[in-house]
C-alpha cells in the first residue's frame, strides 16, 4: 500500500483526484508523463483505485447485504449457487487468455516476398493477395491454400495462417503459422507472434507463452510480444 | 550524430520503451476501460513510437513525453471510432473524459479483498476523508474549507489514515511510512 508514499514527489491532491477522474487536463497531461516513468505513483494509482473501489460500496454494508439475502435464501441458494459456479467457473476460467487472442486487423501485405516458382502460382498470389489487401480473407485464404499444396514457402504460410485467423479459424490458422515460424526464416518472428495469438484464441497458453518468448530478432514485434506475454501473464494470474 | 551514435540511441529508446508500458496500460485503461480496446490501443502506442524510432525521426524533449502525446492521440482516435464521446479537433492535445472506476479492474481480486477488510477497521470519519478524496476527487483545500479546518491539518489527517491502512494491510507489524523509491523527477 503506497498510496500516500508518493506525496513526497508529487503534490498530496495529485493522485487522488487522477483516481476519482477529477484533475484538470492540463495537471493531468502533466502528471501522466510522469506515470510513465514513476513505479512509485503507478502503484500509488493502482492503490488509489482499490481505495476507491473499497470505498464506493462499504464492505459494512456489502456483509450487511449478503447476510440478509443469504439467510432468506439460505436453503435454495447454496445448490443452485453452487451449479451455477461451477458452470461460469468453466466457461469463463480461459476467456480472458482466449480474449487475448484476438485479431481484428491483418499485418499489411509486403509484396516482395511473396513469390512462387510458376507463373501459374504467380498469378494465384497476385490475386490471392489483391483479396487480401481487400479483406477478402476467404478468397485469399481459398487461394493460398491452393497455391502452398503445390508450391509452399514461408510467405504463402504465414498469409494463409493470418487470413485463417483473422477470419476466426484459430485452429485452422496454427498449421500454417507453425510451418511459417521454423527457423532462419524470413516470417519466422511474425509467424510466432501470430502463432501465439492462434494459439491463445484456443486455450493453449503455455504454447502461446513459449512462442512470443521467440520472438526476438524484429524490435517492433518483439515490443508487441513482450507487451502480450505481459498481459497474458497478467490475464492468467487472475 | 553518426550512424553508430543513432544505432545505440534507437536501442536505447526501443529498451525504454518496454519500461513504458505498465504506465501505459493505467492512462490507456483510464481512458478507454479494460479490456480489447485498451490493449489493442497501447500495442497501437507501441507500434507508432517503434515507427518512429526506426525512422530516425527526431524527438524533441523526454522520450516518455512523445510517447505520452502518442497515446493522447491514440486515445481519441479509439474514442472517436467508439463515437461514445466526441473530442474537440481543436484540441488534439487534451484528453478527453475518463473512466476511473475502469482503474479498478487493474487490481488483483486478493488485493482489493485485503483492501476492503482494512477499510473495514477504519473509522467512520477515516473512511469519510478517503471517501471525499478518492471517490468524489475533492481537493484537500476544498475539504479544508467545508470542515473549517487549515488544509495543513486536512493534508495531515489524511497521510495518518493513509498510514493506518497501510499498517492494518501489513498485519500491524509497521506502521513506518513506506519508502517506495524516491521520485528522480519531481520533488514537493
Amino acid at each position: 500500500m503506497n498510496a500516500l508514499s508518493n506525496d513526497a514527489h508529487v503534490d498530496a491532491d495529485v493522485v487522488h483526484r487522477y483516481v476519482a477522474g477529477t484533475l484538470a487536463r492540463d495537471e493531468t497531461a502533466s502528471f501522466e508523463r510522469h506515470l510513465l516513468v514513476c513505479l512509485a505513483c503507478q502503484q500509488a494509482v493502482r492503490d488509489g483505485a482499490a481505495i476507491r473501489s473499497g470505498l464506493r460500496v462499504s464492505p459494512a454494508q456489502l456483509a450487511s447485504r449478503r447476510r440478509r439475502s443469504l439467510t432468506r435464501w439460505m436453503p435454495w441458494l447454496l445448490p443452485a449457487a453452487a451449479a451455477a459456479a461451477l458452470v461460469l467457473v468453466v466457461a469463463t476460467r480461459d476467456e480472458p487468455v482466449r480474449r487475448l487472442g484476438r485479431l481484428d486487423t491483418a499485418p499489411v501485405f509486403q509484396p516482395l516476398p511473396v513469390r512462387s516458382s510458376t507463373s501459374e502460382n504467380d498469378r494465384r498470389v497476385d490475386s490471392a493477395m489483391t483479396a487480401y489487401r481487400a479483406g477478402d480473407f476467404a478468397r485469399a485464404r481459398a487461394l493460398l491454400s491452393d497455391v502452398a499444396s503445390r508450391q509452399p514457402s514461408p510467405a504463402i504460410h504465414f498469409y494463409l495462417g493470418v487470413s485463417a485467423l483473422v477470419m476466426g479459424d484459430a485452429k485452422g490458422a496454427i498449421e500454417p503459422l507453425r510451418a511459417a515460424s521454423e527457423p532462419g526464416q524470413a516470417y519466422s518472428d511474425d509467424a510466432h507472434y501470430y502463432l501465439a495469438k492462434a494459439l491463445l484464441r484456443v486455450g493453449s497458453a503455455d504454447s502461446a507463452v513459449a512462442h512470443l518468448r521467440a520472438v526476438r530478432s524484429e524490435v517492433r514485434l518483439a515490443v508487441r510480444a513482450r507487451a502480450l506475454l505481459d498481459s497474458v501473464t497478467a490475464a492468467r494470474s487472475r | 550524430m553518426d550512424a553508430l551514435a543513432r544505432v545505440g540511441a534507437a536501442d536505447r529508446r526501443s529498451s525504454e520503451l518496454v519500461t513504458l508500458v505498465p504506465g501505459l496500460e493505467i492512462i490507456v485503461t483510464r481512458a478507454l476501460g479494460p479490456g480489447d480496446d485498451a490493449r489493442d490501443a497501447v500495442q497501437e502506442v507501441l507500434a507508432r513510437a517503434l515507427a518512429a524510432i526506426e525512422q530516425d525521426r527526431p524527438i524533441h524533449g523526454p522520450f516518455a513525453a512523445f510517447v505520452h502525446g502518442i497515446a493522447v492521440h491514440v486515445i481519441a482516435d479509439a474514442l472517436r471510432a467508439r463515437d461514445r464521446h466526441r473530442v474537440s479537433e481543436a484540441e488534439p492535445d487534451s484528453l478527453p473524459a475518463v473512466i476511473p472506476d475502469a482503474l479498478e479492474r487493474l487490481i488483483d481480486a486478493q488485493e482489493q479483498e485485503a483492501v476492503n477488510r482494512a477499510l473495514a477497521l477504519l473509522d467512520p470519519d477515516e473512511r469519510d476523508l478517503l471517501r471525499r478524496c478518492y471517490v468524489d476527487g475533492e481537493k484537500t483545500a476544498a475539504i479544508a474549507d467545508d470542515v473549517g479546518e487549515p488544509a495543513s491539518r486536512i493534508r495531515k489527517r489524511k497521510s495518518r489514515v493513509l498510514q493506518r491502512l497501510r499498517g492494518l494491510l501489513e498485519g500491524g507489524r509497521s506502521t513506518e511510512r513506506h519508502t517506495f523509491g524516491a521520485c528522480p523527477t519531481r520533488k514537493a
